[in-house]
């Protein structure tokens, strides 16, 4: 075997087309759009490259359902293709479809994880068995993970003018088509959307977004599903910076300038004008453009703002016009030097060679500082219903949190592009990014609490109550296999439901791979999901484990904007920060469990008699990931713990149902002989979610941030619901992709399914 | 006010009344025109219009149900046959009723006559270019759904099942309606709106246009018209698919015929149509193997995920313990059912474009008493383009003082556009601008509705609010006993109510809206 004896290659080359096939046949883009991807080889704990290609992040699969018909595998080690960097750049072949959909989903996900600091996880999806059994109530549904090893990739999944991510298949769908015929005679191309660089990064960074973000995809603003794609096309523009010899050809061409549309910053024309998709984006340039051509004519320039997007899908224009105008903005700065050094202006279209080259790696350095900023934003937004202004505080705190002196004015460029455009941003003082920053978690009102347990000698500071969080998570991969021992639940509350699989399912995980088989067959990927997987167990146990004091537990339900202690008449009349019984609960009586079982906390916050029953509110622990990312440059570094917990709440579009649902909890049908519990008659409308993202420092474990949503926000839930039911200022809405995301209509279509199927197809 | 009747000398219009036909998730409305010959308290007049007539695909007993609503209707004309027959659209919530009660109809044109006049849109008329560049393509669209949903097995006839593409379907009327094999797919309504023009007989059929003003027919008449569907051909046909390539990719998306067949559709040359699915699917081997096809047999059609490793480094037994993604299913993962998608998607499309074929048509009520808007299923695109239409009663006259914002200003009672749906009425440009006293009907069963694909709220909460407010409770529904409609409204206005009960009539197969009464008008007017 040639490993024992010949050290591993560090990259793998894989050739693609630098945009897409039509490139190819203009003359003046040909010579540029053969490219190459570099993938780092697979590392010693990572699974060899498999046919496919398959790896342990994705698997293509090339089923062509509408010919029945499997494309053979392509297998990237074959020695002959290894000696040439991967097949030649060819759309006869389906095999090179398969090269070149793998290189550039994988190039996407190692850019993430780049400036995520941990690896990139997908999402379970939603029509898994396991899933299902789950929603379904069945009392044998087994537990399942949160995600799947590996996103599965289909190129030629669909004859349609569409490619898309599905959250219930956990997969990227590809189609294909027959473009219209451009003369008399003319059969029409086929255009394939697996081979663009741009389809292909935008699906992928859907599909990454979902797995961070799992309530990301439901509509709950007029920003939700506009965040999402107007994030895979930053993400999708931003990678055209990283291909060197495109970036100084078009450099060259346009004397070093970025704000006019070229080949770089518009979507690749094939794809673009035979799907009419990509609208978000190529607005968004537009909108650039024409600020540019005002500027240089001389006219004053009239600054389009999000208030002139009148559809929700328009919005997404100006949050990519936004980051791209920040991208920008900040390459102009940092090039202004090498113009005056070299006595150049831009624009001119004769500029040497070696200032293009320089050009060329700062755009390509700006775009990879401004994308990681973008990508690490992610974490520090609230866990649900986030809208543009949230993101713009998510991106500027994360980037304070790692990089704490702007000394070149990313943060400033950036909040300007925001206000320029007139994002909103609620609850700052302005634009300036000191305002910008989550706050801290505000302890004021808990100070005398705090005091008096030390009094006592209880320390009851947040920090190092959450320390016990800690205690039971696992902040490394582990080499042997040991099993914490603070697993076992606490069989009082009932939220456990305690059940052998379930139990099985985490002593089994909780396992390493390290301490088995030989080290061939460890794999690190897998570990690190056990690991997460362990740490949302502890997370979750500490979050419902009572302590012994009321005033205690209130104060995490406040900087959570949770509830976790029992719903119902509370016994210290703090009106303010009532309960609402719509919270999705468990509910159990008095009487079944023994008294002395029950946390006496329980009983300090609300007032039980026996023939009651006990409301327990449930919540759902979405991730607990540790993060350890370096700042550009070697300047400065975090590690860090990002959790997300959410809770949620029956919404009505009736809002005497809902002040009676807040107040009384819904109501059920009488219980059956058996004791179960009756039917709901109080089905809800719609779920509402709150709940918090902690971002904790590991170093020290002080809990850092805490970006709250409040659960009891009834003003934010009246927003949703005008959301849901339609625009506030017109009874109807226009297109067809407003109808989906009002999600009523769309339901006809399977929109809940298949969100994104709708938001690129023809539909637009 | 006076009009001349069909038949010549002046008449005097005494009531008009609205009948909206109860329990159908589906459009039929009868106005009844009442008076008298000038001069001649004693010799009564009458004309009828029906305004569509039809019921939602998989209703439960929807021919009893219509064929008793049809003896109603010619009960009320007194045998007599109908002065016009309006039809919107070739929706079959709209049209189906003139199929399933056609025995009712033909005994009725037997003994006299079933209709005398007959109104389509524009969109109908055999000798109008755009038209027919229309129903070509809205035809070939049709068509390529009809196969697709043969290919698919997906079921055209609703048992009373829900499920997303039966939904649409039962929209649309059966797609593959009585058809010799081989035979091209003939949408239903082509055979209703064919015996349809064979009862109004030749000559009495008209196609309408925005802007026309007509007289109706009969022995007396109402000025009607005519607001929608709009005339931009673009629009109209913007999201259905070009003929050509694209509906052909719709129809390789079914796998047409063997596998063989299928195969060729390959975009790909035959060298690189490597396995057919029925091998791939055959393959069933340990998973992890050497063998190309047992990989990918393993990865698509087994039930769960194999083992990690892969054809380099073939791994069975303890060592594929520790795999993650072991035994993980995924049968799920397959996508043998996008080609569904495709269908209700195109589907959905064909469904709102029709919608917006509907033919809007408003009625002037005699004594400047106001206007009637049947808006049948306009969505947004068809009432946006009533705001530039020019009324005119001779098409080379000159256009009459009156815009369609004067109309709607004038609006007294409105046949809610389908259904009462969250995109088929306009506010600003619609609703905000109708009169203070208007009455709204909507013809629903929302409890059907909503058990019809995940659910359709039919109205939506937020336009049945609307219609509150601006009415001031006065909503009449197909599924709501008009007393608590009256109820409704006592609690904005108690002193009124009394009239406006008055005016209904009820039973469970209809309810009637008296919306004119020259007496009662002029007790109003004093």
């Amino acid at each position: 075997m040639p490993a024992d004896v010949y050290a591993k290659p560090t990259k793998r080359r894989l050739r693609v087309f630098a945009f897409d096939p039509a490139a190819s046949v203009q003359l003046e883009t040909a010579v540029i759009n053969d490219s190459v991807i570099e993938l780092p080889w697979e590392r010693p704990w990572e699974s060899e490259l498999d046919i496919g290609p398959t790896n342990d992040y994705l698997e293509v699969i090339d089923y062509d359902p509408s010919c029945r018909t499997f494309y053979e595998p392509v297998d990237l080690n074959a020695p002959w293709l290894l000696a040439q960097d991967g097949l030649p750049p060819a759309e006869g072949n389906p095999q090179f479809h398969q090269q070149m959909v793998f290189a550039v989903a994988m190039k996407t996900v190692r850019l993430f994880e780049a400036a995520l600091g941990r690896p990139v996880f997908w999402s379970i999806p939603d029509d898994d068995p396991r899933v299902l059994a789950r929603k379904r109530g069945q009392p044998d549904a087994p537990d399942y993970p949160p995600f799947i090893k590996r996103l599965r990739i289909y190129p030629h999944a669909l004859r349609d003018a569409n490619a898309y991510y599905s959250p219930a298949k956990g997969a990227l769908l590809f189609g294909y088509f027959r473009a219209a015929p451009r003369f008399a005679g003319d059969d029409g191309e086929w255009v394939f959307t697996c081979l663009s660089q741009d389809i292909v990064a935008h699906e992928t960074a859907h599909a990454i977004l979902h797995g961070m973000r799992r309530r990301s995809i439901e509509p709950t603003n007029p920003d939700s599903l506009a965040f999402h794609e107007a994030f895979a096309d930053i993400v999708a523009l931003m990678q055209h910076f990283t291909m060197d010899n495109v970036v100084r050809h078009e450099l060259g061409r346009t004397g070093g300038r970025l704000r006019s549309v070229n080949l770089l910053t518009g979507l690749a024309s094939q794809f673009g004008h035979a799907t009419g998709r990509g609208g978000a984006l190529r607005m968004a340039l537009e909108t650039l453009r024409n600020e540019q051509t005002e500027r240089d004519e001389g006219k004053e320039v009239v600054t389009r703002t999000l208030k002139d997007a009148l559809e929700p899908h328009d919005r997404g224009q100006f949050l990519v016009a936004a980051i791209f105008d920040t991208f920008v903005t900040i390459y102009e700065r940092r090039t202004l030097d090498l113009f005056r050094m070299a006595n150049a202006r831009p624009g001119d279209d004769r500029l040497p060679e070696q200032l293009i080259a320089r050009l060329a790696a700062e755009a390509a350095k700006v775009a990879q500082s401004v994308l990681s900023m973008c990508v690490r934003g992610l974490d520090y937004l609230p866990p649900a219903d986030a809208t543009f202004g949230d993101y713009l505080r998510a991106v500027i705190t994360a980037d304070t949190d790692l990089v704490p002196d702007d000394k070149l004015n990313y943060r400033v460029a950036l909040a300007e592009s925001f206000r320029k455009r007139e994002i909103p941003v609620q609850g700052t003082m302005s634009y300036a990014p000191a305002s910008l920053c989550w706050e801290p978690p505000d302890l004021r009102e808990f100070e005398d609490l705090i005091a008096r347990n030390a009094e006592k000698g209880e320390d009851s500071s947040p920090d190092m109550l959450f320390a016990a969080a800690l205690r039971d998570m696992t902040l490394f991969a582990r080499v042997n296999g040991s099993t914490p021992q603070h697993f076992r639940p606490r069989d009082e509350d009932p939220r456990f439901m305690p059940r052998d699989s379930e139990l099985n399912y985490y002593v089994e995980s909780s396992r390493s791979t390290y301490i088995k088989g030989g080290m061939d067959d460890r794999n690190l990927r897998e570990e690190a999901m056990r690991v997460v997987m362990r740490n949302q167990r502890a997370m979750y146990n500490w979050l419902i484990s009572a302590s012994d004091d009321v005033a205690v537990e209130r104060m995490w339900e406040a900087l959570l904007g949770l509830r976790t202690l029992p719903l119902g008449k509370r016994r210290d009349d703090e009106a303010a920060r009532k309960s609402p019984k719509s919270i999705s609960a468990r509910s159990f009586k008095v009487g079944d469990v023994r008294k002395a079982r029950w946390p006496r906390v329980w009983r300090d916050a609300i007032s039980i008699r026996g023939g009651d029953t006990i409301i327990l509110p449930s919540v759902e622990v979405h991730s607990v990931r540790v993060a350890r990312r370096a700042g550009p440059g070697g300047n400065g570094e975090v590690f860090q713990l990002v959790v997300q917990i959410t809770q949620r709440r029956r919404g009505y579009f009736n809002e005497n149902v809902q002040k009676r649902v807040d107040e009384n909890g819904p109501r059920r049908g009488p219980a059956d002989e058996d004791g179960r519990q009756g039917a709901d008659l109080d089905p809800q409308d719609f779920w509402f979610r709150g709940g918090s993202t902690i971002i904790v420092d590991l170093r020290d474990g002080r809990l850092q941030r805490i970006i709250r949503q409040r659960i009891d926000n009834d003003h934010r839930l009246g927003r949703q619901r005008s959301f849901i039911l339609g625009d506030s200022t017109a009874l109807a809405m226009t297109a067809a992709t407003s109808e989906a995301a009002s999600g009523h209509d769309a339901r006809v279509t399977g929109f809940e399914s298949e969100p994104f199927a709708f938001m690129h197809g023809e539909l637009q | 006010m006076s009009d001349d009747g069909a038949s010549g000398g002046k008449t005097i219009v005494d009531s008009v009344a609205v009948r909206m036909y109860r329990r159908l998730l589906g459009d039929c409305f009868l106005i009844t025109v009442k008076g008298h010959r000038e001069g001649d308290e004693n010799e009564p007049v009458a004309s009828y219009i029906l305004i569509d007539c039809g019921v939602l695909q998989g209703t439960n007993g929807a021919g009893d149900l219509m064929r008793e609503v049809v003896q109603d209707i010619y009960a009320a004309t007194g045998g007599k046959p109908l002065d016009l027959v309006i039809v919107t659209h070739e929706h079959h919530d709209h049209i189906s009723g003139f199929g399933l009660a056609r025995t009712v109809f033909d005994t009725q044109h037997q003994k006299a006559k079933a209709l005398n006049q007959l109104w389509f849109a524009w969109t109908e008329d055999p000798a109008d270019e755009d038209a027919r560049t229309y129903q070509a393509k809205y035809g070939h669209a049709f068509a390529t759904l009809a196969k697709l949903s043969e290919k698919l097995k997906i079921p055209t006839k609703a048992a009373g099942a829900s499920g997303e593409l039966l939904g649409l379907a039962g929209f649309s009327g059966p797609l593959g309606l009585d058809r010799a094999p081989g035979a091209k797919p003939l949408r239903g309504s082509r055979a209703i709106y064919a015996r349809l023009r064979e009862w109004a007989g030749d000559g009495n059929t008209k196609y309408m246009s925005p802007g026309q003003v007509v007289t109706t027919p009969g022995d007396i008449g109402l000025t009607a018209y005519v607001l929608g569907p709009p005339r931009d051909n673009d629009f109209l046909t913007k999201s259905l698919p070009s003929s050509g390539a694209n509906s052909e990719t719709y129809l390789a998306m079914a796998g047409i015929g063997d596998t063989n067949g299928a195969q060729s559709q390959s975009p790909f040359p035959p060298r690189c149509r490597w396995r057919s699915d029925a091998e791939v699917k055959a393959a069933q081997k340990p998973s992890c193997d050497k063998d190309p096809v047992h990989w990918l047999h393993s990865r698509y059609y087994a039930p769960a995920a194999p083992c990690r490793g892969g054809v380099h480094k073939p791994k069975e037994g303890p060592a594929c313990r520790g795999d993650f993604s072991r035994h993980e299913p995924q049968t799920y993962r397959r996508i043998d059912g996008t080609a569904r998608a495709a269908f209700s998607n195109l589907a959905l499309r064909m469904d709102n474009n029709t919608n917006n074929t509907s033919l809007v048509v408003a009625f002037e009520l005699p004594d400047d008493a106001g206007v009637m808007l049947f808006a049948a299923d306009a969505q947004v695109g068809n009432w946006l383009s009533w705001e530039k239409v020019e009324y005119r009663t001779d098409p080379n006259a000159q256009p009459l003082p009156l815009t369609t914002a004067s109309l709607l200003a004038r609006t007294k009672l409105y046949k809610v556009g389908h259904h009462g749906s969250h995109n088929a009425t306009l506010r600003d440009k619609g609703l905000e601008l109708m009169s203070d006293d208007l009455v709204a009907l909507i013809p629903t069963d929302a409890k059907f509705a909503l058990e019809q694909s995940s659910g359709w709220l039919m109205p939506n909460p937020r336009v049945d609010e609307a219609l509150q407010a601006k009415t001031h409770g006065r909503v009449l529904r197909g599924d709501i006993p008009s007393a608590r409609t009256v109820a409704e409204h006592r609690k904005f206005d108690a002193t009124r109510a009394g009239d406006f009960a008055g005016r209904i009539t009820d039973n469970k197969v209809w309810v009637e809206y008296r919306i004119y009464s020259r007496s009662g008008q002029q007790e109003g007017n004093a």
